[in-house]
Order: C-alpha cells, then sequence, then structure tokens
C-alpha cells in the first residue's frame, strides 16, 4: 500500500506526484506544501507501527519537493540550468 | 521460504546459462581466486533489486552485461531469474513457488518479471521488504563486512547495528531530507533576500501608488466634476444661447419695432419739418397776396368813392337839372296854382289864424315839461356798454392763453403717459430682476444656513470627535503607561526572579536540562519531593525555607557536573543535594524525649512531612532535626532544653535557630516564590490582554485621528464654502439691495409722474372748466352787449322822440306863432304874389324848356364812362373777402405753424430719445452678438474640451453625468482637486499596477515561503518523531545483538567472553560502539589490541550474532572466514552448520575447512578466459539423501 495524498490539485501517490512535478505536468504552485506535509504527518501517526523506511522516503519525497518549490521561487542564473533536477 | 534455485546468463562473467539448485541447509560455492565466483553473489544481489552498479563493481547497470572476450562476442543482454520456494507464504503472494526475473538489454531497457509477468521494481522490493531480503538486509555478507566490523572507528561502527535495527535506510534518507530542508532554508534564504528587496520597493511604491491612486480618484473625481460642471456650463450654455436667440429674437422685433417707431418718427420729423416749409411758403404768399388784396381794396375803394363822387356829381348835376326843372315845372305850377291858391288861401288863412292863435297859447304850456331824463338814462347805458366791451376782451384773451394751456398740457400728458409706460414696464423688468435676485439670495441664504447647520453639526462632530479622540488617546496614553508599568513590573519581577531567585532560575535550569536528558542524575527539586499539608504547612515552609527550591542529586559528581553547567551556560545559581553525600539528621532521643514533654512540642518536622523512601534521608537530612512547637515561647524552652543544637519552629513560622539565634515576625506579604510566578503568569496574561487592548484602541484613536482630520477637513471646506456662499449672499444682497433702491427710486418717478399726470389732469379739468366758463361768459357778454346797444338805440329813439316832441312842440309853437304871423303876413302877400306868380310862371315855363334839353344831354354822357356801380361793388366785396381769407389764413396758418413747431420739438426730442434708445438698442444687438459668439466659442471650447480631454460627446457625457450638481461647489471641488493634485507632485501611475505586481509577487512569495516554512517544520517534527522511533529501535536491536553476540563468540571461541559497549549512552542516536573481547586465557581488551584473527572471528561473531537477531530466510557468505587460521575455519564451519538448521546458507568459498561443512559444493572455473562455467561437486552421497529427506 502506497502513501496516497489529497489536495486540491492532485490525489494520488506521492511518488506519482513526485513525478508528475518532475516531468512539469503539475504545477508546483499548486500543490500546498503545509497541507501536503501536515497529511504526511497525520499518516505518520496513524501508522501502528511507524514504518521507517516508508516514512523516510516520503520523507525524502517530500523534502525533495519542498527543495524544488523552494528553488523555483527563485531566479535560474547562467549555469545552473545544468544543476537542476 | 527458501532460495530454490539460480538461474544466471549473459550477467558478468557467466555469458552461457548457468543454474544452481540450492538446498535448505549450506550450499557451497567454490572455486579459485579470479574463478568469477562472487559474481554469484552480485547475480543475487542485482535481481533482489540492487540498483548501485558500483556496487556490483560496475561504471553503470549496462555492464553487468557480459561484455565478450578473446573468443566470444559481447552479449545483448543479461538476465537472472531466482526461484523461491513460498509454500510458507512468507511472501505476500500466493503462490507456493515465486519466480523472480531481472533483465537488462545493452540498449539501456530494463525488465522486471514475477512469475513471468512484468512489474515494477517497487513491487519486488516491496515484496521482499518485510521478509528480510531487502537491500537492507543481512542475507548478503562479504568480507568488506568483517574489514568494516574491524577497521571502522566506534562512531562509523554503529552503521551496521543501524542496518541492522533497519533504521540505516532511514538514517540515510534523513540525511538526504535533511539535506534537502537545508537547501530549502538556502533557498528560502534567497527568498528573503528577495523578499528584502521587494520590501524596499513595496513603501515607496505604496506611497507612490497611494499618490497615484489619490492622483486617479480626484482625476477620476476631477473629470466627473469637471465633466459634470461642462455638461451643465453647456446646458447653461445652451440654455443661455436659447434665452438669448430667443432675446435676440425678440430684441430684433424690438429693435426692428423701434426702427421702425424711430423711421416713423423721422419721417414725421421730416414731414412736419415739410409742413412748417410749407406753411412759411404759404404763410410768403399769404401776406404777398394780403398786402396787394389790401392794395387793390383801396384803389377799388377809391374808385368807387371816384365813381360815386363822379355819378354823384352828374346825379347831382342831373338831380340839379331835374330838380330846376322841377322846380320850374313846380314854379310854373307852383305861379298857376298860386294864382289860384291865393285866392283861396287868404279865405282859409284869415280862418286859420283866429284857430292857429288859439293853439299858440296850449303849445306855449306844454313846452315847460323835460327831456333830460331820457338823456341820463342814455349816459348810463353807454357806460355800462364801455364796461362790458372791457369784459369781453379780458375774456376773451383769457380763453386764448386757456387753450393754450390745454394743449400744452395735452402733449405732456401724452409725453407723461409714455414716459409712465416706460417706467412701468422698467419697474415690471427690476421687479422680476428683484424677485430673481431674492430667489437666488434666498437660495443662497438656505444653503448658507444649511452649510451653518452642517458646519455646526460637524464642529459639534468634530468637537465630540475631538474629546474622544483626546479622551481616548488619553485613556490609549494610560494604557501605554499601564502597559509600561505592567511590561517593567514584569521585567523587574523577571529580573528579580532572575535575579534575587538567580537561584530558583538556575532550579529551573537544571530541572529543564532533567527533562531534556542534558543532565544526568537530577531527581528533583525538594517541593517536587516533599509535600506538607495542612496546620503545619506554614511551620514546615518555615523549616525548609530555601531549601524546598534545592536540587537532589543522584550523586555528587551530577551535582559539580551541574555546577559546571550553570556556570558554563552562565544559568543561574542552585543548590544541589547529592544522595550519595546527604546523610540523615535526627533528633537525639535524649534531646527529642526532653522535647517531648514539653507541652509546646508537636513533633519533628520530617514525621509532619510526606516523601518517596527514596528521599528518606534527604527528608531527615532536611527536617529530621527540626522540631514543631506550637509558639514562640515553647520553642524557645525546647530549644534551650536541647542546649540549642536543634532548629524549633513555630506554627506561626517562627524559628530559634540552631545556636539560639531568633527569626520571626509577621511578613508584610505572602508573595512566595509561587505567588510571584503566579502574579508573573497573570501579568503576562494582563500584558498581552491590555496589548491587544492597545492595539484595538490604537486602531479605534487612529480612526478617530483619521475622523477627526477628516472632520477638520470637512470642516474647513464647509467654512471656505460657507463663506463662499456669505460672498455670494453679500454681493446678492447688495445686488438686491441696488436693485430695491432703483426699484424706490423708480417707484418714486413713477409715482412722480403719476402725481405729475394726475396734477396736469386735474389743472386740465380746472382749465377746462375756466375755458368752457370764459366761453359761457363771453357768451353771455355778447347778449348783454347787444342787450344794452339795443337798449341805447330805444333809449336814443326816444331821446330823440322826446326831443322832437318838444322841440315840436316848441316848434309848433313857433310855427304856430309864425304861420300865425305868416298867415298874418301870406295874406298881405297873397294878395300882392298873386300878382307876381303870373310873371314867375311865365319865366318858368321857359326855364322848364331849357332845363329838359340839359338832362337830356348828360345823361348820354354818364352812361358810358368808367365801371359800373355792381362791377366796383363786387370788386371790392371780391377783394375785401379775400383779404379776410387771408388774414383768416395767415392766423390759421400762423397757428398750425406754432403748433407744428411745438409738435417738431417734441417729436424731435422723442427721435432723439428714439436714437439713443435705438442705439441702446444696437449696443444690445451688438451684445447679443457678441454674448452669441463669445458663448459659441465657449460651447466649442468645451464641447473640445471634452472631446480632447475626456473624449466624450455631448451626449455620452450627459448619459454620464448626475443632473443635480451644485456648480459651485463642484467648481470649488475643482479648484480644490487641481491643488490638491498639484500638491501630489510628480505622479506615477504605473506606480499601482507595479504596487499591485510587486505586492503580489511579494504575497506570493511570502505565502509560497510561510507554506514551505510550515512545511518544513512539519518535516523537522516527523524526523523527530521517527528519530525516537530509531533510538527505540536502535537501542532495542543493539541490546539484542549484545546478547546474541556474548552467545556466539563463547559458541565460536569456545569460552572467553566479549561486549559491545555504548560510547554514549544518552545520546544513541549518535554513540559510537566498542567491542571489546576476551578470548579464553586472555584479558579483557579492545578489538583493536587482539590478534587478528581473534578480530576476524570476533567480527563473524557479531555478523552471526546480528543474523540471530534479524533473522533471515537466506545468507550469502562471500569469503568471510579469509581471515581466520584453519582451526578458527573448523570452529566457523561447525558453528554454520548448526546454524544451518535455522536458516539457509549460500557461502562462497576457497577453504577446505569451510566445504567440508558443506551440504551441496558446486564449482566454478574460468577455463576459458573471461567465461566462467558451473562445476557440480556432490561432497558425500548420503548427505544428498539427507538433503533430499530434508527437502521433503
Amino acid at each position: 500500500m502506497s502513501y496516497e495524498v489529497k489536495l486540491e490539485a492532485f490525489e494520488g501517490p506521492l511518488d506519482l506526484l513526485l513525478h508528475l512535478i518532475h516531468r512539469l505536468e503539475i504545477d508546483i504552485y499548486d500543490i500546498p506544501m503545509a497541507e501536503l506535509t501536515a497529511q504526511y504527518m497525520e499518516h505518520i501517526r496513524a501508522m501502528q507501527v511507524l514504518e521507517l523506511n516508508e516514512a523516510s522516503e516520503y520523507l525524502v519525497m517530500a523534502a525533495s519537493l519542498l527543495a524544488i518549490k523552494s528553488k523555483m521561487l527563485l531566479p535560474i542564473h547562467e549555469g545552473e540550468l545544468d544543476e537542476t533536477e | 521460504m527458501f532460495l530454490k534455485r539460480l538461474e544466471v546468463i549473459g550477467f558478468k562473467s557467466f555469458a552461457d546459462r548457468i543454474g544452481i539448485d540450492f538446498v535448505p541447509g549450506v550450499t557451497a560455492v567454490v572455486g579459485p581466486n579470479g574463478s568469477g565466483k562472487s559474481n554469484v553473489t552480485d547475480a543475487i544481489r542485482w535481481v533482489l533489486g540492487e540498483q548501485s552498479a558500483k556496487s556490483l563493481r560496475g561504471a553503470k547497470m549496462e555492464d553487468v552485461i557480459f561484455a565478450g572476450s578473446d573468443s566470444r562476442k559481447p552479449l545483448n543482454f543479461a538476465e537472472v531469474s531466482l526461484i523461491l520456494d513460498n509454500e510458507d507464504e512468507r511472501l505476500p503472494i500466493p503462490y507456493n513457488e515465486v519466480s523472480v526475473t531481472r533483465r537488462v538489454y545493452r540498449s539501456g531497457d530494463s525488465e522486471y518479471l514475477l512469475n513471468k509477468q512484468q512489474c515494477r521494481l517497487k513491487d519486488i522490493t516491496d515484496l521482499f521488504l518485510d521478509s528480510g531480503l531487502g537491500k537492507e538486509a543481512f542475507s548478503i555478507i562479504s568480507q568488506g563486512r568483517v574489514d568494516e566490523i574491524l577497521n571502522s572507528r566506534p562512531d562509523d561502527r554503529r552503521s551496521i547495528f543501524e542496518e541492522a535495527a533497519g533504521v540505516l535506510k532511514y538514517k540515510q534518507r534523513k540525511k538526504k531530507a535533511e539535506h534537502k530542508l537545508f537547501e530549502t532554508e538556502d533557498n528560502l534564504h534567497r527568498v528573503l533576500d528577495i523578499l528584502h528587496e521587494l520590501d524596499t520597493r513595496i513603501e515607496p511604491l505604496q506611497i507612490q501608488a497611494s499618490a497615484a491612486a489619490d492622483y486617479l480618484k480626484m482625476s477620476k473625481e476631477l473629470k466627473d466634476i469637471d465633466i459634470a460642471v461642462i455638461v451643465h456650463d453647456l446646458h447653461l450654455l445652451q440654455q443661455s444661447l436659447a434665452t438669448i436667440v430667443d432675446e435676440k429674437k425678440q430684441f430684433t422685433v424690438t429693435e426692428q419695432e423701434h426702427t421702425n417707431n424711430m423711421e416713423n418718427k423721422e419721417k414725421q420729423v421730416a414731414t412736419i419739418r415739410k409742413q412748417i416749409t410749407a406753411l412759411d411758403s404759404l404763410l410768403d404768399q399769404a401776406q404777398h397776396q394780403l398786402v396787394e388784396a389790401s392794395s387793390e381794396a383801396e384803389r377799388w375803394e377809391g374808385r368807387k368813392v371816384l365813381m360815386a363822387e363822379k355819378r354823384h356829381n352828374a346825379s347831382a348835376q342831373l338831380e340839379k337839372l331835374q330838380q330846376s326843372l322841377e322846380k320850374a315845372q313846380i314854379v310854373e305850377q307852383e305861379w298857376y296854382a298860386q294864382q289860384v291858391d291865393k285866392q283861396e288861401q287868404l279865405t282859409e288863412r284869415q280862418t286859420a289864424f283866429q284857430q292857429l292863435k288859439k293853439s299858440v297859447k296850449q303849445l306855449e304850456d306844454n313846452l315847460n315839461r323835460s327831456t333830460t331824463d331820457i338823456e341820463n338814462d342814455i349816459e348810463d347805458w353807454k357806460n355800462t356798454y364801455i364796461d362790458r366791451l372791457n369784459e369781453q376782451a379780458t375774456v376773451k384773451n383769457e380763453y386764448k392763453h386757456i387753450t393754450q394751456q390745454l394743449e400744452q398740457q395735452e402733449q405732456a400728458s401724452f409725453k407723461m403717459t409714455n414716459q409712465s409706460s416706460e417706467m412701468a414696464e422698467e419697474l415690471e423688468q427690476l421687479t422680476k430682476e428683484q424677485r430673481a435676485v431674492e430667489s437666488k439670495l434666498r437660495i443662497v441664504q438656505e444653503q448658507l444656513e444649511s452649510k451653518l447647520a452642517a458646519y455646526s453639526a460637524c464642529q459639534l462632530e468634530l468637537t465630540d470627535a475631538s474629546k474622544q479622540f483626546e479622551s481616548k488617546q488619553d485613556m490609549l496614553f494610560k494604557g501605554y503607561q499601564h502597559l509600561q508599568q505592567l511590561k517593567s513590573r514584569k521585567e523587574t519581577l523577571a529580573e528579580l526572579e532572575a535575579d534575587f531567585s538567580g537561584f530558583f532560575h538556575g532550579v529551573k535550569e537544571i530541572l529543564i536540562a532533567r527533562e531534556s536528558n542534558k543532565l544526568s542524575g537530577i531527581h528533583g527539586a525538594v517541593a517536587e519531593l516533599i509535600q506538607v499539608s495542612g496546620e503545619n504547612t506554614k511551620a514546615l515552609e518555615t523549616a525548609l525555607g530555601a531549601a524546598s527550591q534545592h536540587i537532589v542529586t543522584e550523586t555528587q559528581q551530577d551535582a559539580q557536573k551541574a555546577i559546571a553547567w550553570l556556570k558554563e551556560k552562565r544559568a543561574g545559581r542552585a543548590t544541589f543535594l547529592p544522595k550519595n553525600v546527604m546523610k540523615s539528621r535526627k533528633v537525639s532521643l535524649n534531646s527529642l524525649g526532653a522535647a517531648a514533654s514539653h507541652p509546646s512540642f508537636i513533633n519533628t518536622a520530617d514525621e509532619l512531612a510526606t516523601f518517596d523512601t527514596a528521599f528518606q534521608t534527604i527528608a531527615e537530612n532536611l527536617l529530621g532535626n527540626v522540631l514543631v512547637a506550637k509558639d514562640l515561647q515553647g520553642a524557645t524552652q525546647i530549644a534551650k532544653s536541647c542546649n540549642y543544637r536543634y532548629r524549633v519552629v513555630t506554627l506561626d513560622g517562627d524559628v530559634v535557630n540552631t545556636g539560639g539565634s531568633l527569626t520571626g515576625g509577621s511578613a508584610k506579604q505572602q508573595t512566595s516564590l509561587f505567588s510571584r510566578k503566579a502574579e508573573l503568569e497573570a501579568l503576562t496574561g494582563q500584558l498581552a490582554q491590555l496589548q491587544t487592548t492597545i492595539e484595538q484602541a490604537e486602531k479605534v484613536v487612529a480612526e478617530q485621528k483619521t475622523f477627526v482630520a477628516t472632520q477638520t477637513v470637512t470642516l474647513e471646506n464647509l467654512r471656505q464654502q460657507g463663506e463662499m456662499l456669505r460672498n455670494e449672499e453679500f454681493e446678492l444682497s447688495g445686488h438686491f439691495r441696488e436693485l430695491e433702491a432703483t426699484t424706490k427710486r423708480l417707484a418714486l418717478r413713477v409715482t412722480l409722474v403719476a402725481t405729475e399726470q394726475e396734477d396736469a389732469t386735474g389743472r386740465s379739468s380746472n382749465l377746462q372748466e375756466r375755458q368752457i366758463a370764459a366761453k359761457k361768459r363771453m357768451q353771455e357778454l355778447t347778449a348783454e352787449l347787444a342787450e344794452i346797444n339795443a337798449t341805447i338805440e330805444q333809449l336814443n329813439v326816444l331821446k330823440v322822440q322826446s326831443e322832437t316832441a318838444h322841440d315840436a312842440l316848441k316848434e309848433q309853437y313857433a310855427e304856430k306863432r309864425s304861420e300865425l304871423a305868416v298867415i298874418q303876413e301870406q295874406v298881405s302877400q297873397l294878395k300882392q304874389a298873386s300878382e307876381d306868380v303870373t310873371v314867375q310862371y311865365n319865366k318858368a315855363h321857359s326855364e322848364v324848356n331849357n332845363i329838359t334839353q340839359e338832362i337830356q344831354w348828360l345823361t348820354n354822357d354818364e352812361s358810358q364812362n368808367g365801371p359800373s356801380d355792381e362791377e366796383i361793388i363786387a370788386s371790392i366785396t371780391s377783394w375785401q373777402q379775400q383779404k379776410e381769407e387771408l388774414v383768416t389764413t395767415i392766423a390759421t396758418s400762423k397757428e398750425q405753424r406754432t403748433t407744428l413747431q411745438v409738435t417738431l420739438d417734441s417729436c424731435e426730442v422723442e427721435l432723439k430719445e428714439l436714437q439713443r434708445v435705438h442705439k441702446g438698442l444696437l449696443d444690445g444687438l451688438r451684445n447679443f452678438d457678441v454674448k452669441l459668439s463669445q458663448m459659441e466659442f465657449g460651447k466649442t471650447a468645451l464641447l473640445e474640451q471634452l472631446s480632447e480631454d475626456y473624449e466624450l460627446s455631448f451626449e455620452e457625457a450627459e448619459r454620464e453625468v448626475n443632473a443635480d450638481v451644485d456648480v459651485e461647489i463642484s467648481r470649488k471641488k475643482v479648484k480644490l482637486l487641481k491643488q490638491s493634485i498639484a500638491e501630489l507632485g510628480p505622479v506615477n501611475l504605473n506606480a499601482i499596477e507595479e504596487f499591485e505586481t510587486v505586492s503580489e509577487r511579494h504575497t506570493f512569495l511570502t505565502e509560497q515561503r510561510s507554506d514551505l516554512m510550515e512545511a518544513k517544520e512539519t518535516l523537522h517534527e516527523a524526523i523527530r518523531e521517527m528519530d525516537e522511533e530509531m533510538t527505540a529501535r536502535f537501542s532495542e536491536t543493539f541490546f539484542k545483538i549484545r546478547d546474541h553476540f556474548q552467545v556466539v563468540f563463547r559458541e565460536l571461541f569456545g569460552g572467553g567472553h566479549a561486549d559491545l559497549q555504548l560510547l554514549e549512552q544518552d545520546n544513541l542516536l549518535e554513540t559510537g560502539i566498542d567491542i571489546v573481547a576476551q578470548p579464553p586465557g586472555k584479558k579483557l581488551q579492545n578489538l583493536s589490541l587482539l590478534s587478528g584473527g581473534e578480530r576476524a572471528l570476533t567480527a563473524i561473531a557479531l555478523l552471526f550474532a546480528i543474523l540471530k537477531t534479524r533473522p533471515v530466510p537466506f545468507c550469502i557468505l562471500d569469503e568471510v572466514e579469509a581471515a581466520l587460521d584453519e582451526s578458527n575455519v573448523t570452529r566457523y564451519s561447525q558453528y554454520l552448520k548448526k546454524f544451518s538448521q535455522e536458516s539457509q546458507f549460500i557461502v562462497i568459498t576457497h577453504r577446505k575447512g569451510t566445504m567440508e561443512g558443506a551440504d551441496v559444493l558446486y564449482g566454478i572455473t574460468m577455463q576459458e578466459s573471461g567465461v566462467s562455467k558451473l562445476v557440480s561437486v556432490k561432497l558425500e552421497q548420503e548427505e544428498p539423501v539427507l538433503v533430499g529427506q530434508r527437502s521433503e
């Protein structure tokens, strides 16, 4: 069973969201990170036994999304284009 | 679950397909170094999902594909399949046998198959996740792991345990996530930079945008008002134009009429002048004719007289002749008759003489009567006649004069009538104008009143608002002061709490540090550990005093550490009670007994308190030697009985200290630490509440200030408007007064003219009456004069008659006397005469004949010479008549001329006035033209202004505009707006949009940053929670491994002791792990001090311990025993064999001892360079059978 998020702009697995954002099929500005992380937190707390691997996987994804989004707020300079993930 | 078979093709050195069937026990894969036997391990690792090419000793994943050799071509793909038994359904799929296949092509494509059906890598990893076969599992152990254990520093060594605990991946991901979060934080910092830049722009832009908005608002308002004013002005202009066009029409009509009137008047004047000229000519002619007529008349009169004379002479002569004839005839006849008569007469005479003598005597008597009376009467009447004549002349003159005056009066009256009508019209006009101005004035006055009311209301509001504002501001200031007081008190209390209870602060710090495990061995404050209650509270509180805040620690070292910690942190002071040092204190039995006998004695303090038995020593140390008494006096006596060796406290809180000192009194306020703390908290709450209130009040005050400012501006506007209205009222009032004065003056003149007219009418009446009276008198006088004349004539006749009668009488008397005498004589004479008569008769008869012939001759001469009498009379009559006519004509003409002259003068005056008025009318028309032109110009300008400035047509503007517009206020607004716009200075209209853009971006970035910050915090919290879980798992796993390790070590070494040690027990997340071992017969040493073999075997023991802790269905051991000597290899192999009863083992080895312990052997050779082949070796016949049986 995979962790699913329910947001206004997206509803589905988190890894799929990350994938779509990478492929620029979803505008990351439409994804409220606070809500995303809140749902993630809720999901973690709802686990009977904390699945560290799973949680950490989503943690990395969420952190990646944050990093991506925060990066997107910034201007692109020369020589930085190839550094984007 | 166990491995059944491995199939490999194209993977690394396995160019050809190979298959390995595993047994549930120990399966050995053997071969010399470099044979490729480790590729078996790699294959298994790969098919289980390994993603790291590096782990498979490759640069990229395609490197696992067989690369070819001297004699073989490279392959295009590699495939590995692993078949597992799943009868126990350990794998969560409903199959007894599971086949996992992985395939990669040189093109880069890859496939995963589960039971020959394509699937994702994740499906495979998820499948094995819970079975312990994941990449994190210890199912594959290689030489590196051993080295890792042996050579790692304690900090690095923990990763093995983390992996074993299943937290390594989390830790790695946590690290990665944290790295991402750091990246996020850095990015957010950069976002802050950008926000900072935007901040520096926002305020100026806001100011500019506000100014621009003001500008636009004012411009819009100005535009609207301007348009409204323009529309209004255009309306007014149109109305005025229409009005003026109408007025011009009327004025033109008026002017036309007036021009006609003037032309008529001019014609009239010209006509009159012509008439006068004609009259003058006529008069001249008449004068000539009169002179001629007069002369002719006189001439004819002369002729008449002459002719009359001539005819008279002729007639006289003729008549004379006739007379002579007749005379002669008479004489002739007389002589004849006389002859006869003489005779008769003589007789008769003599008779008559006698009669006559009698009569004469009678007459003489009558003569004495008078004739004088009549003469006197006549004289009187004549005098009366003269008087009447004088009166008649006077009356005639008066009549003439009156008539003249009447005419003048009539003309004046006519003139006054015109004047009056004009003035009436003017008065009406003025009245209208006055009413209009009054109306305006009233409107302005109403507006002024309304403004005044508004001003008063606004002033009242402003006063109220100002009062409220000041009141609120005062309250706000008081609030500020109160806030400052509270803040200051709070700060002071906090400071004092920190200062005075720096002690307590230290205590708090210690307790906080205890909660966060920064300090160890901290049990708590005395107040936390000891409870007091009831009536003893004060006594025990006093007994404890500051000690209630002392901190109980486990050891003295803990206390010292805490103190050092406090010093280092500069966190305050505290007193520590180390359990390992503090000792109980009690009152000696003797003293106790002595004290107990005192009636004031209650008990020892420790007996009155409640505490945990673990802290009994502490409690007794603090309270054991304290006695509680009821009162101070008793306490003193008790203390004395104990030689002042113990403290005695009273229920009131007085103390007799050891040594004898006394403490007591009544504390002014019981502000204990707790109450102060409560007050501090209360103050904090009050502060928060007050700050909220103040913020609200600030808003209110700001609003009120704005309101006051707005009202002030409004008030000023109203004042200015009021002033303008007042000025307007002033001007209108002045104008009204002017009009009023003018109206009054005009009305006065109208009254005067009316009075004059009335007077004139009265005078005319008088004059007419007098005229009538005069005329009547004249008639009367004429009649009287005629009557008098008749009377006089009658009297004259009477006089004459009277005179005649008297004379007659006298004559008659004389005659009779003479007659008497004559008769007497006659008689005498008659007698002689008779004789003469005959003589004379004869003479006369001859005379008659002569005269008759002369007469005949004269008659013929008269009829032929000169005009006849009729001619003369006619001529004279004609000329006299003509003369009279001429005189009448002259008089009439002169009268007519005079009248005409007066009329002319009047007309000229009127014409002059008409010309003046005409000039005014022309000026008026010109003014109309000018006004019209100006208005057209203004209209065009306004329309152009609408068009150019606002791109509106008049109709469009009309549609847009609110009709009800107070123009004056609007104009003032326009002025104020223009002024305000000017005051704005340069306006950047782009600022609004720019401000919106920048604000939007600022808001966006701010919101996004907040979103990310919140999310970041959430993730940090998640990490914290996961750290807790990880710590728990690590701890649990570690100790399990430790236990197993101790057992496994002893088994492998055949004795001895080994242990795992945590370097930082209170930092499980980061602590290093030391491995200590004591092989049989040696002392306990760090791993690093053991021999190589011992170390290796110890590592293996650890690995086995991990395996026991985290069981795996199968385990691949890749040359683990390399470092062991033969004896240790044997031990390893034996343990392995024993262990294999629980798990399936695949060992990759080249050690003989290990092979000896295997159930099945497979040989890997590389006879062909670069290509590995499989050789199956069955070590024992029976053993395969045994394996077979097991498989059953």
